[in-house]
């Protein structure tokens, strides 16, 4: 891409937006923040998971043309994957409960919530994976989808059952 | 499925039902009782509004295929599911210096390391020895020469469509440089490691190479590359973008292997996590590909829509050689819908954007499938004119392959157009060139030759022997590669 085309778009290189994003604490805070309230990380896991954040994103200086985005996936990402090794539960305790932090530029809404959605939808048994693309998708009725997709076993009931309470794990996390 | 309703609390999908309203009358009055004397079933019924929303957002952004029976690869592929990404060390326990300065020394090194790049790309233009030069001088325990290479891989990769040799130069002597690993215990090295580990590097060198391979049709070398990029990224403490890189080249790979509905699999799922990384332009390109891959299943209806949209991104970034490339694709889907005036005009498009930039090879592919419309069209000449435009494009690339079959649709549209002696002049130099690089049985050879015996040229088994050629060809010039 040609620097015209960035600088007309106002976009920044990453290494701009690494240098500008450990400069302003503001932006960093709300990260930590971020990192306590959806992952219940200690202040000083979230910096260290910062900082792998930033490292990374210098690894990517020609390729990453939105590094804000980007930066806020990679933390993210290492905060569920620090989340699992560490054994810490996600946050989902009351006193979190309707305290959502003040979203930077870095945050999407919802970002985290959807993508835990999308993962848990390609790890559900593919029946139940027709039946909820067929009524979402398709606009069929629940009960023609599942109809389509033959489940009126039991069994299969059960099964739609299982996917849809971990389904619902996700949203709690 | 009514059982679901009067169970002693709501089940799961009969909650899901009663939100989409789903239920009928009798159902959905037993549930409302139910409701209105159980608390735990009215909170559950809260989690499945919740859901309900997220899941039509999810479903709105991905389409019609993604969680449907499109969406798993084969038991066993090597890409059935993504590695579990292996963090970096924390900073506060790896050494070195604390978070700040690291990261500044990251930033100094990365910069410095940019600026360098240059001159690794040039040496790479060079050849063989130049850039093995260039590389033996580079010090791999110093930062600022490993963020070097690693802008030199990535930029190489920008411009692959310029000279894919070139790229596959540079990756293969950058993995030869990496071998064996650098022993070095000082705090230089250290910090080197922690900012560029040279297991990254050498992902980031298989990946360029896996690249190289889709443009210069080694599809079977390209996918060694690509998987040893896989489990290095894997195993490197890489990020899920990284692998998504991964994915999109091999669904490329897959494409051109034919195997387009696996193809269709990696390319979404790379899409996906653009989107996620907010990567607009990496975001088309996987759609592009999937594009690609969805032609190779005959669902080119499907394919238009996401290649206009990949235009308007590419377009708008002026990142001309993938906007050019995108509209070779348009033209190939227009072209097997049977529509062959929009094609020739999205070909047009394309040629006329090519020829205010330097991108011979992409200009050769549209020139290529030009040939193949005007051939279908029955303009044979004019099909002979755009092979001949597309042999020298290739030629002054070093693309033999290529060249060659370009040579050989030319032939084949010589022979249709009646211009028999220019077949016979070509055929003649075709078959020279081919034995002077020992890269088609003779018999193919001899069987083309027999297509232009008769009084007519026998354009059925003139049309088998030159698919059959275009086989030999691209075994024995690749094994030839190898060796």
């Amino acid at each position: 891409m040609s620097e015209n085309v960035l600088a007309a778009e106002g976009m920044a290189t990453t290494l701009e937006v690494a240098e500008r994003l450990l400069g302003d604490a503001v932006q960093v805070r709300r990260l930590v923040v971020y990192a306590w309230v959806r992952f219940r990380l200690p202040k000083e896991d979230a910096e260290d998971l910062l900082q792998e954040t930033l490292l990374a994103l210098c690894r990517q200086n020609e390729r990453v043309r939105r590094p804000e985005g980007f930066v806020f996936q990679v933390f993210h990402r290492a905060c569920v994957r620090h989340v699992r090794r560490g054994g810490r539960e996600p946050s989902g305790s009351t006193a979190c409960q309707g305290r959502r932090p003040v979203e930077p530029a870095y945050i999407p809404a919802d970002a985290g919530i959807r993508i835990d959605v999308r993962r848990a939808l390609n790890s559900l048994a593919s029946t139940c994976r027709r039946i909820l693309s067929a009524y979402y998708v398709e606009g069929r009725s629940m009960k023609e989808a599942a109809g389509f997709a033959e489940i009126a076993s039991s069994g299969a009931m059960k099964t739609i059952d299982r996917c849809l309470k971990k389904l619902k794990q996700c949203l709690q996390a | 499925m009514s059982a679901s309703v009067t169970a002693a609390h709501l089940a799961e999908f009969a909650l899901l039902r009663f939100v989409a309203n789903d239920l009928d009358d009798l159902e959905r009055r037993r549930a409302e009782r139910h409701l209105a004397d159980c608390s735990s079933c009215r909170e559950e019924l809260e989690r499945t509004r919740l859901l309900d929303a997220s899941l039509r957002d999810v479903f709105r952004d991905a389409g019609k295929d993604e969680f449907g029976q499109e969406s798993r690869l084969p038991a066993g592929d090597p890409y059935a599911q993504r590695p579990e990404l292996r963090a970096q060390a924390s900073g506060r326990n790896a050494g070195g210096p604390p978070g700040a300065d690291l990261l500044a020394s990251a930033f100094s090194f990365s910069r410095a390391g940019a600026e360098d790049a240059p001159r690794l790309l040039e040496a790479a233009a060079s050849g063989e020895e130049a850039i093995a030069r260039e590389l033996e001088s580079l010090d791999l325990d110093a930062a600022r020469d490993r963020y070097c290479i690693q802008t030199a891989l990535q930029k190489a990769g920008e411009g692959m469509s310029k000279d894919p040799e070139n790229g596959l130069r540079l990756a293969n002597r950058v993995l030869s440089r990496l071998e064996p690993p650098a022993e070095n215990d000082s705090i230089e090295a250290s910090i080197a490691e922690r900012l560029v580990p040279l297991r990254l590097l050498a992902a980031g060198a298989q990946l360029l190479a896996g690249q190289a391979c889709n443009w210069t049709g080694e599809l079977d070398r390209g996918g060694w590359h690509l998987l040893a990029a896989w489990n290095l990224y894997g195993s490197a403490g890489a990020t899920e973008f990284e692998l998504a890189l991964v994915e999109l080249q091999e669904s490329q790979r897959r494409s051109f292997a034919s195997l387009p509905g696996e193809a269709i699999v990696l390319a979404r799922r790379a899409a996906e996590t653009f989107e996620e990384f907010g990567q607009e332009e990496w975001k088309a390109r996987a759609e592009v590909t999937r594009g690609i891959a969805l032609s190779g299943l005959e669902r080119d209806e499907e394919a238009l829509p996401l290649f206009r949209k990949a235009l308007a991104v590419f377009n708008r970034l002026e990142l001309w050689a993938t906007y050019c490339s995108t509209l070779n694709s348009l033209g190939g889907s227009l072209r097997l819908l049977g529509r062959l005036e929009e094609a020739r005009r999205e070909y047009a498009r394309a040629l006329g954007r090519l020829a205010r930039e330097d991108l011979p090879m992409v200009q050769a592919l549209v020139y290529g499938n030009l040939a193949t419309l005007l051939h279908r069209a029955g303009d044979y000449a004019g099909a002979a004119r755009s092979s001949a435009t597309a042999a020298t494009l290739y030629a002054g690339t070093g693309m033999l392959l290529d060249r060659l079959l370009a040579e050989l649709r030319r032939i084949e549209s010589l022979a249709c157009a009646d211009e028999r002696e220019e077949a016979f002049a070509a055929l003649d130099a075709f078959r020279t060139e081919v034995a002077s690089h020992g890269a088609l049985d003779l018999s193919i050879v001899r069987a083309l030759e027999a297509c232009f015996a008769g009084a007519e040229p026998n354009f059925e088994t003139l049309s088998q022997v030159l698919e059959e050629a275009e086989g030999y060809l691209r075994i024995g010039l690749s094994r030839r590669r190898s060796a």
